[in-house]
């Protein structure tokens, strides 16, 4: 039988594996990204320390604290992704704008256009 | 209208998207008066471009469905860069009357107001052809818009609006789709633009009630509205 820890800790390591190359670049959500394995690694490992966690803010049960924390955690990037999907949307709107104009097409005869 | 004033060195800004039936009948008139109309193509599947080829005008096409206000965004950048003294925003689907655009356009050239927006709501003949929902939805919109913007006015999301070169370059649309009629309100308050209120008649065709609007796509602005002014 698989134990449910390892289940749980190869794709939390994977992540950290995945997140270490070229880690300069983006050096802060990747170090987000590990922080948050690393948690996940610890709570994997020693169940009893989520369950007094949830004691100590109020939560009855370690697991309930997970998803409630999971809940937040989902909400607040929801939000991080609208907000670069609109700048990327504004991009968007931008490029194709500029390729509008560039390939404007001047039907009018020549007479009717404003002299430069 | 000064005589000074060459008909040509008005910009007439059409945004269009998917109105290849009645694009021509609102076009025509435009070109008969010596207007340069610059129509913006929102990537229309239906034969807009075919329809226009022909057509003594300027054609813009954006070759992704973006909305009104990216091609109004379009339009106005195209005007700023070649020239345009004066633009006028105009409906594609006929509910604009093209004979009211020199008492639009006066208090511009007179040099009075940087900008007018045309408004439904200040003849009686006017208001008595405003659908009764319509109505209802536009005077809500204007609270709205008020609370938002803190420009107080008596029509929302009227498109015929006239405006000088200073406001070309200063009107800077990011909103794509239909929150851009309060995003103008925005920055013609941010960016001290002279206004005022023009009456024009809006022409309530089958067609463009078909076309236009839908009173439920007020929820939607509402929400665009929200959103923008979180971000």
């Amino acid at each position: 039988m698989v134990n449910i820890k390892i289940i749980l800790l190869l794709p939390l390591l994977l992540l950290i594996i995945l997140m270490l190359p070229k880690f300069r670049r983006h050096a802060m959500s990747r170090l987000i990204m590990i922080m948050i394995s690393l948690l996940g690694i610890v709570f994997v490992l020693f169940p009893s320390l989520s369950n007094k966690l949830a004691q100590y803010v109020g939560v009855g049960r370690g697991a309930d604290l997970i998803i409630y924390l999971f809940m937040v955690f989902s909400f607040l990037y929801n939000i991080y992704l609208y907000a670069k999907l609109r700048m990327i949307q504004q991009d968007q709107t931008e490029i194709i704008k500029n390729i509008a104009i560039q390939n404007a097409k001047d039907n009018r005869k020549e007479n009717e256009r404003p002299k430069e | 209208m000064t005589s000074a004033i060459k008909k040509n060195e008005i910009f007439i800004l059409i945004p269009t998207y998917n109105e290849g039936e009645i694009i021509l009948n609102t076009i025509e008139p435009l070109i008969e008066m010596g207007y340069t109309v610059v129509v913006i193509d929102d990537c229309s599947t239906d034969r807009t471009a075919e329809i226009l080829k022909g057509a003594p005008i300027i054609y813009l096409k954006h070759f992704i469905n973006l909305g009104q206000g990216a091609a109004l965004q379009t339009g106005l950048a195209y005007s700023v860069a070649n020239n345009a003294k004066y633009a006028i925003t105009f409906d594609a689907d006929g509910q604009h009357n093209y004979k009211e655009i020199p008492s639009l356009l006066a208090p511009v050239i007179e040099g009075k107001q940087d900008i007018t927006l045309g408004t439904r709501f200040k003849r009686k003949e006017d208001i008595a052809q405003i659908p009764k929902v319509r109505k209802i939805i536009l005077k809500i919109a204007v609270i709205v818009n008020g609370v938002f913007t803190g420009l107080w006015l008596t029509d929302a999301h009227n498109g015929f609006r006239a405006m000088n070169a200073h406001a070309m370059a200063k009107i800077k649309l990011k909103e794509n789709r239909m929150a851009h009629a309060s995003e103008i309100l925005t920055q013609i308050k941010q960016n001290k633009l002279r206004y005022d209120e023009i009456p024009v008649k809006i022409v309530y065709t089958d067609y463009s009630k078909m076309k236009g609007q839908s009173s439920l796509n007020s929820i939607n602005i509402l929400i665009d509205l929200l959103l923008k002014n979180i971000f």
